[in-house]
């Protein structure tokens, strides 16, 4: 991976056509503005993990799995609070 | 009211365990009514997310303190706003669970949990300020790389 230092206000340029700039940086995290032509999609990577993650998880399970689980779920200990 | 399910044909629900999802859920969009039901197999309750529009989607969720009792969800202010909540007890939570081959790496989505308001009958899928929560976390295998974060 690439590594760069870089300030508030100061920017990165990707391919001559998308820029990154830091606009500010607080305590626990940095705001980016973002230059680029319509055409690129830009999203945050935990919402690409989520889709995907939804899309594997609804597919069927069979019954024979959900004794499995029910076993698993037996095993492990609840000691967490319900409502 | 009745509703058919993905894996067991007509199923009873009751009214208030239907909840709307004007978002739908994140790449699913479209489903926006959903109901809650159980199901025991061997004596222990599962707990299904059925889309009632269409038998798809549909899918097997926990409460997540039942897998990982030391959840502590933090929402975005907007979220919050959206869901019409100014505490987050005031939610259901309920985390999406993905079953591989391997049963003991069934994994539950700590990142972005559904959260229910059962005030309004919304819901929606949220992604949440955690930083260390990941989308697989495996609460059976400990010793798995998928389950960072505690």
């Amino acid at each position: 991976m690439l590594v760069i230092s870089r300030k508030a206000g100061e920017s990165i340029v990707i391919s001559d056509n998308i820029k990154i700039t830091v606009l500010s940086q607080g305590s626990d995290k940095i705001t980016l503005g973002i230059d680029a032509p319509k055409d690129i999609r830009i999203v945050r990577e935990e919402l690409i993990e989520t889709i995907e993650a939804n899309k594997t998880s609804s597919e069927r399970i069979d019954e024979s799995d959900f004794k499995s689980i029910a076993r698993l779920i037996k095993n492990k200990k609840n000691t967490g609070k319900k409502y | 009211m009745e509703i058919n399910t993905r894996d067991f044909g007509i199923v009873e629900v009751q009214d208030d365990a239907i909840y709307e999802f004007d978002d739908g859920l994140y790449g699913f969009e479209d489903a926006k009514r959903f109901a809650i039901f159980e199901k025991s197999f061997d004596d222990v309750s599962f707990l299904y997310l059925q889309c009632i529009d269409n038998i798809y989607p549909c899918f097997l969720v926990f409460e997540p303190w039942e897998l990982y009792p030391d959840y502590q969800p933090v929402l975005t202010k907007e979220d919050m706003e959206i869901c019409r909540v100014s505490d987050i007890d005031e939610l259901i939570f309920l985390v999406i669970a993905n079953v591989p081959d391997s049963i003991r790496d069934l994994s539950i989505n700590i990142k972005s949990p559904v959260v229910l308001n059962p005030k309004t009958g919304k819901a929606r899928q949220v992604i949440l300020q955690n930083p260390d929560y990941t989308v697989r976390y495996l609460p059976f295998n400990q010793d798995g790389k998928a389950g960072s974060g505690c």
